[in-house]
């Protein structure tokens, strides 16, 4: 069992707001001396998703509950600190031929487990190895007044007691603290082949039912909008006479439905995926909202986006997982009134027809006009509940999911 | 220990006893009314606690019961029926309106027998059940006066004979009034609209039919085998029989019919009416043992199944019980034999596409699924359809549309359903019953036949054209 | 703590007749039971050992009827325990006593599948393998595959996160449903997951999956349709010992391979599935793995051949490679007939479903033996070796004095030894009331105690499916057994307060 020592990064100090536990029991500890609102701070890659927390009494930076707590190989199973960077953790698993099988587009920009995991956040990969909720097979959690609970354990099988693993992603730091993380692991494929073509979102739609309906194992399937058009990109991996029989079948096939392709080397594939991932991040002042629809609903969402944003005087582009029906729409250029106008009715258009609509980024003048979380649930009175069950006081993240609970 | 009802006298020994080795005083047909008993039951071969103890509860054979599939209950699953049979064995619920029903609902189609992976013999639980209530439950007058009149009238090929002679007179006049006359309850009217349902339009050809005592071999004898002319099927199906008795000769058998035989008491049997049931084995087996042959050759699935059932049957009675296993040895389903003696006569080609139904009693009770397509591929240009969920009972199950015309009738209609998203030219299947009751939701444009009647066809060159429907058989009588 | 679980025992409320009466009326007079004798084959699930005969049975066939009885049960305080197929192997469909059982069994239409978007909805009584069924068409199906599949219900899936063979590759019910509507032990009734793969807030779909019917009853379930592969590729290697067999699996997955399957069948095992099913599995090994490689034709064939080779290596004395569909699904046959023709074998059987880390199956295995010969009783092992997850059949004679006493005790033992190893009590078949008295083995009072704070949320005051999981004094004693350090915490590797 290979074992790696907690990576030390400066300790906070300064004074007051911000703290760095650097275990699991100092971290508990703080939460139980303490007492008012608590944000926690991962990689801040996603700080601002869903509500805006302003001025926590307490800012809880997991940078210290970092590092490989296990890692059997034998085992594909691996635990960490929540504070562990991703790219570290890959980092430590490639040696064995193995990784964590998600490529989050934040993972460049220094996410962490846990972060990941309390935002849900996944990549293109998802596709082929599900999302962070189907890798992690057990957390340690620590609640509002410092009690500390396990759930799940270290087997890639493991019904017993509830998950709650489950519960906290998505939550964004509003119910538990994530502590550790135990995830399941895969191993590395021995070969990649990306190709790229030219396709509107319809094309894009149809090559992805068709890929599905193909012999393939599809690693990724994205769509990212251009004016008038958009760029096709499509990822699968295996061994090496797999991906020759699929380059033929996947060419020939798209072919067929209007799209040329070529082949990226393995240099321009790279490239071309890490500015995929920056695609789907934005920029600053971008107003980035993360749209869940049918798959087949792209052709749909992509009009309405460019109608919309058309209508607002703002610019809007979509970076789309097609298959998995996982959008990303940036709103870019006008005003904070356009942003707020062209979000809005995105939202409300999208959730008329099924989709469910998280924002992402947007600055804080976006922020004073619209309305973070939309229409609540059906669920709204459970999430209340839960919240009063898990965070009776209400300390962590007050205003994330503000009105809902 | 339930309350006593008063259909049973006091509980003199219940003990944990099946009773079967110390019932010897006891002999089949005897009333248990003052005897010991085990549980609700008495102590004449109550279902025995070891084969109950066979099922684990794992519930693989709820999704393959009719009723189950009807009701989502699990009362009316084998899983239930055994649980209820070992809780009534316990004494621990009683013989009452729920017990009872839940058995009578019960197809006796052994689907459940053929998908339990620890090969609980359901079929053996079933039939100790069965004449456990008719002795020890009490119907009402009306259910038990229905019963009688099938089991006077079915078994009877005499009777039939006259019956179907009169038929429409007979249907419209004489049941109504018969039943009108005793002014039985509101169960009645649904049961009795299915008997009428069923009562086929007869050709005079096929009621005036009878078999010819011996038919010898084509060619050189291969084996010398005896048919079983059956009572309802002597009268209403006399041209399979005609069918089987050309196609065994052109195989190269001789084959006996005695004449002294009558119904082999399956249906009796089914019901639980096990004295009936008794009789009528005795009898057979007499008329089998006169005429010396190697093979007793069945047409109908369920006739099949009891027979070979008769060494259980009669395992008590002194006189027959070896002969009983020695007669059950000797019989075989008709593509069973055919499978079993490979084809020497030629075949004619029957172009067409038919869907084969297997019957409860020939797939699940006797575990021949796979001689009836074998005997069919040897037909050139006939394609054999396997019909989906094809181990559902019909709803036919001997006098069971007769007696829960409900529940019959929805399986009827779900199994055409299924048989028509086949597209067949015709369908095929082994049992009368099923035939009976698959023909009632069956678009009337489809014919229905024996295999054997295929078969015959084929050898005989007959020029049956299963794609006309002007040549439908089922239309011309 | 703030956890507030009202002990529904206190304040239970009773089914009167005029309750039933009601019943009747809100539903229909003969999917309401109140009869003794038809009551009694409700009275467990396919865990005989633990009965409890339900004051009612109701067969809702919507979801409003569904809500309309959770309704009554929530107004008056009277405890109601969902029902799918009673296949469960926990007891967590086992009623509670004078309560509800609320039995999902005609609930039973499927809806037209969205081919493009590879998914179907269904209602909660629906067989897992009637999902396939009603998709094959289409070349798709549902994933997960408990081997009870042909009987089991979605809604049991759902409620016990089930999952089969080919969940190594595939993952478990909980990777495979993308929205469900739930009515909730106050009647509501909230949808969760949706059209889209991510929603925003906390995933209560995934929360609400393998809670045992605990939190809510699904009416209504969308699952997820896979495509069927290219090429599937099955074979059953004979070795001469476990052990052997299990270095096999290890080679395998160092190999960078993710097969569809691999399980892994003793001497045993192979001769009850063999006396059911005839799959011709060889009857004079000591262990066969079954293993599945599925998915593109090319990558399949690599992988499979190479399995082929890493078996041989370890000591394989015969490899039989399915020549067909036909053979491939006559020996899965075989293979999840194994419990269920335990019968063949055995009068009795416990069967147990610990978990272990892959790499300690030898060390456990030869544990197990050394257990069994202690107590005299002899195990079958039927197993998915790929994940580690053992079903440890415990055979025994009920009828013999106190057999089932220690036939008992060595299950037990067997679940707790793969906590001792590191692992988990159950893989698939849930806590249920069966093992809900070791969870303290697995998990300590503040882990317990959070997951009843979840508990609590959904069901405040208790209704729903009572006395399940959670281990309860009436069922384990006063003292349920002590929570231990687990090793990984012992050996310092994971830290607990
Ligand atoms: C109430 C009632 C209960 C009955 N119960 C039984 C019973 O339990 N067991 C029983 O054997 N009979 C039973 N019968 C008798 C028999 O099943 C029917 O009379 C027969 O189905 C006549 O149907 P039909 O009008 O379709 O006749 P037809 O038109 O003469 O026959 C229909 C089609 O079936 C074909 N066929 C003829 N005989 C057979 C056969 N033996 N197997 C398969 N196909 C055949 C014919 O060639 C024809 O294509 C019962 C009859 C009644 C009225
Ligand atoms: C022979 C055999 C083999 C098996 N093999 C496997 C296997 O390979 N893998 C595996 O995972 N399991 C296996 N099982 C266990 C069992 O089949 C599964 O747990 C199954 O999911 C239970 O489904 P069911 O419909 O029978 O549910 P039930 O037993 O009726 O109920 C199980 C639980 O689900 C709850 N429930 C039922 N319906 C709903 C609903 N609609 N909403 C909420 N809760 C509900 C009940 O309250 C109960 O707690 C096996 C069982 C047997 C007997
Ligand atoms: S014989 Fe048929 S109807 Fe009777 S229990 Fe078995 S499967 Fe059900
Ligand atoms: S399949 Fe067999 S063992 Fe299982 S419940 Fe049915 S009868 Fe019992």
């Amino acid at each position: 069992m290979s074992e790696v020592t907690t990576q030390q990064r400066t300790p906070a100090v300064s004074a007051g707001r911000e703290k760095r536990p650097s275990s699991t029991s100092e971290a508990a500890e703080l939460l139980r001396a303490t007492q008012g609102s608590v944000l926690l701070r991962g990689g801040a890659t996603k700080l601002d998703w869903a509500g805006r927390v302003d001025e926590p009494d307490l800012l809880i930076d997991t940078s210290d509950l970092a590092g490989v707590l296990t890692h059997n190989p034998a085992d594909m199973t691996a635990s960490v600190g929540g504070g562990t960077r991703l790219t570290e953790l890959q980092r430590h698993l490639k040696g064995d031929g193995q990784w964590l099988a998600l490529d989050p587009p934040t993972a460049e920009t220094g996410a962490t487990v846990a972060g990941l995991l309390a935002a849900g956040d996944s990549g293109p990969s998802r596709l082929r190895y599900g999302g962070i909720r189907d890798l992690v097979i057990g957390v340690t959690l620590i609640l509002a007044d410092g009690t500390v609970a396990r759930a799940g354990g270290h087997v890639i099988k493991n019904v017993a007691g509830y998950d709650l693993a489950k519960l906290v992603h998505g939550s964004l730091g509003s119910l538990a603290m994530i502590a550790e993380v135990v995830v399941r692991l895969h191993p590395r494929p021995s070969g990649a082949l990306t190709i790229t073509g030219t396709a509107d979102a319809d094309q894009a739609t149809a090559a992805a039912v068709a890929i599905a309906a193909g012999p393939f194992e599809p690693s990724a399937v994205e769509w990212i909008s251009q004016s008038g058009s958009g760029t096709l990109l499509v990822k699968t991996e295996g061994a090496a006479g797999y991906l020759d029989s699929s380059r033929s079948q996947l060419t020939s096939m798209l072919d067929g439905l209007g799209v040329t392709t070529r082949q990226l080397s393995d240099e321009d594939a790279e490239t071309s995926w890490q500015e995929h991932a920056a695609a789907v991040r934005g920029e600053e002042q971008e107003t980035v909202v993360r749209i869940c629809t049918l798959p087949t609903r792209l052709g749909g969402l992509t009009s309405d986006a460019l109608d919309i944003a058309a209508a607002a005087d703002v610019e809007a582009r979509l970076i789309s997982s097609v298959s998995l029906g996982m959008h990303t729409v940036r709103i870019r250029g006008g005003d904070a009134q356009g942003h707020a106008t062209a979000f809005t009715e995105l939202r409300e258009r999208a959730l008329a027809q099924g989709a469910s609509v998280l924002l992402r980024s947007r600055s804080f003048e976006v922020d004073e006009l619209v309305d973070a979380l939309g229409p609540p649930p059906s669920t709204v009175e459970l999430l209340k509940r839960i919240k009063t069950q898990f965070d009776p006081a209400g300390r962590f993240a007050p205003q994330r999911f503000h009105p809902w609970y | 220990m339930p309350q006593e009802t008063a259909r049973r006298s006091e509980d003199t020994g219940r003990g944990d006893t099946d009773g079967g080795d110390d019932s010897g005083a006891m002999t089949a047909g005897m009333q248990a009314e003052q005897g010991p008993v085990a549980g609700v039951f008495d102590l004449l071969h109550p279902p025995s606690g070891e084969l109950i103890d066979d099922c684990v509860h794992c519930g693989f054979c709820l999704p393959t019961c009719p009723t189950y599939l009807l009701e989502g209950i699990e009362t009316n699953s084998p899983r239930g029926r055994i649980y209820l049979m070992k809780a009534g064995k316990a004494g621990e619920v009683e013989m009452d309106e729920e017990f009872v029903g839940n058995f009578d609902a019960c197809l006796g189609c052994m689907a459940c027998v053929t998908a339990c992976p620890s090969g609980v013999k359901y079929d053996q639980l079933i039939e100790a059940v069965r004449p456990q209530i008719e002795r020890n439950w009490e119907r009402t007058r009306a259910d038990k006066l229905f019963r009688t009149m099938i089991f006077s009238l079915f078994p009877y090929p005499s009777r039939l004979r006259a019956a179907a002679f009169f038929g429409t007179l007979y249907q419209r006049l004489g049941l109504h009034r018969l039943l009108d006359a005793t002014g039985l309850l509101e169960r009645l009217p649904a049961r009795l609209r299915a008997m009428e349902a069923l009562l086929p339009d007869l050709s005079m050809r096929s009621v005036v039919a009878r078999q010819p005592a011996f038919t010898p071999a084509v060619g050189p004898s291969r084996r010398r085998v005896g048919i079983l002319s059956g009572c309802v099927q002597r009268v209403f199906f006399g041209d399979v029989n005609a069918a089987a008795t050309r196609v065994l000769a052109a195989e190269g058998c001789d084959v006996v019919a005695p004449r002294s035989q009558q119904c082999c008491g399956a249906l009796s049997s089914h019901a639980g009416r096990e004295p009936e049931a008794i009789a009528r084995a005795r009898n057979l087996i007499d008329a089998f043992e006169s005429v010396e042959v190697d093979t007793v050759v069945v047409t109908v699935a369920g006739c099949g199944s009891s027979m070979k059932e008769y060494g259980v049957l009669l395992r008590d009675d002194p006189d027959y019980a070896d002969r009983a296993a020695d007669f059950s040895a000797k019989v075989r389903d008709i593509s069973e034999l055919l499978d079993e003696l490979g084809s020497v006569a030629p075949r004619h080609p029957v172009p067409g596409r038919v869907a084969y139904h297997d019957a409860c009693h020939l797939g699940h009770a006797q575990g021949i699924t796979a001689q009836p397509r074998a005997v069919l591929a040897t037909i050139p240009e006939l394609r054999v359809l396997d019909i989906p969920e094809a181990e559902i009972c019909c709803g036919s199950a001997g006098i069971y549309n007769l007696v829960q015309p409900e529940p019959a009738e929805r399986l009827g209609r779900r199994k055409v359903e299924h048989i028509e998203e086949t597209r067949p030219d015709a369908v095929v299947t082994s049992n009368a019953g099923c035939l009976l009751q698959i023909r009632r939701y069956l678009d009337a444009g489809v014919p229905l036949f024996h295999p054997v009647q295929l078969l015959d066809a084929s050898i005989r060159g007959t020029d049956l054209s299963l794609i006309s429907a002007d040549q439908n058989p089922s239309s011309t009588t | 703590m703030s956890a507030q679980l009202v002990d529904v025992d206190h304040q239970a409320g009773v089914v009167t007749d005029e309750l039933a009466e009601e019943l009747r009326r809100r539903l229909t007079p003969d999917r309401i039971i109140t009869d003794e004798t038809r009551l009694r084959t409700f009275e467990c699930d396919a865990i005989t050992g633990y009965r409890v005969v339900p004051a009612l049975v109701a067969f809702p066939e919507t979801t409003e009827e569904v809500a309309a009885v959770v309704g009554v049960c929530a107004r008056e305080h009277i405890p109601y325990v969902a029902r799918g197929a009673g296949t469960g192997l926990s007891g967590g469909a086992l009623p509670v006593a004078e309560g509800i059982v609320i039995s999902l069994a005609r609930m039973r239409k499927v809806l037209p599948p969205d081919v493009d978007n590879q998914r179907m909805t269904v209602e909660p009584g629906v067989t897992n393998a009637d999902i396939s069924k009603a998709v094959a068409a289409h070349d798709l199906y549902f994933a997960p595959d408990p081997s009870s599949q042909i009987v089991c219900t979605i809604g049991g899936n759902i409620a016990e996160n089930s999952g089969g063979a080919h969940c190594l590759k595939y993952g478990f019910t909980t990777n495979h449903v993308y929205a469900m509507t739930l009515v909730l032990p106050d009647a509501s009734v909230v949808t969760v997951g949706g059209d889209g793969i991510e929603q925003c807030g906390p995933d209560l779909r995934g929360a609400v999956i393998g809670s045992e019917g605990t939190l809510a009853i699904a009416t209504s379930i969308t699952v997820r349709l896979l495509r069927k592969p290219e090429d599937v590729q099955t074979m059953v290697a004979d070795f001469p010992s476990a052990a052997q067999a299990g270095e096999a699996v290890s080679g395998i997955i160092a190999a960078g391979i993710v097969p569809a399957a691999v399980e892994m069948l003793d001497e045993l095992a192979i001769e009850a599935c063999e006396a059911a099913v005839h799959a011709g599995y060889s009857l004079d090994t000591a262990a066969a793995l079954v293993v599945e490689i599925d998915g593109p034709a090319a990558q399949c064939e690599e992988d499979f051949d190479r399995v082929q080779e890493i078996c041989q290596e370890a000591g394989s004395t015969h490899v039989r490679v399915a020549a067909d569909a036909g053979e491939r699904m006559l020996i899965w046959k075989g293979r999840k007939a194994a419990f269920a023709a335990m019968g063949r074998i055995s009068p009795d059987y416990f069967v147990q479903d610990g978990v272990i880390p892959r790499t300690k199956l030898g060390e456990v295995l030869a544990r197990m033996e050394e257990m069994a010969s202690e107590a005299g009783l002899r195990v079958a092992n039927v197993f998915h070796a790929g994940d580690g997850n053992l079903h440890p059949l415990v055979l025994y004679n009920a009828a013999t004095e106190g057999e089932s006493e220690r036939g008992e005790e060595l299950s037990t033992a067997i679940a707790e030894l793969c906590v001792e190893m590191g692992g988990s009590i159950t893989g698939e078949h849930g806590v249920g009331t069966d093992k809900a008295c070791s969870m303290p083995k697995m998990f300590s009072e503040d882990d317990l105690e959070v997951m009843k704070r979840l508990r609590a949320a959904f069901d405040p005051t208790g209704i729903s499916n009572p006395g399940k999981i959670f281990p309860t004094p009436r069922l384990c004693g006063e003292k349920p057994g002590p929570y231990r350090e687990h090793p990984l915490e012992a050996s310092g590797q994971i830290e607990r307060m």
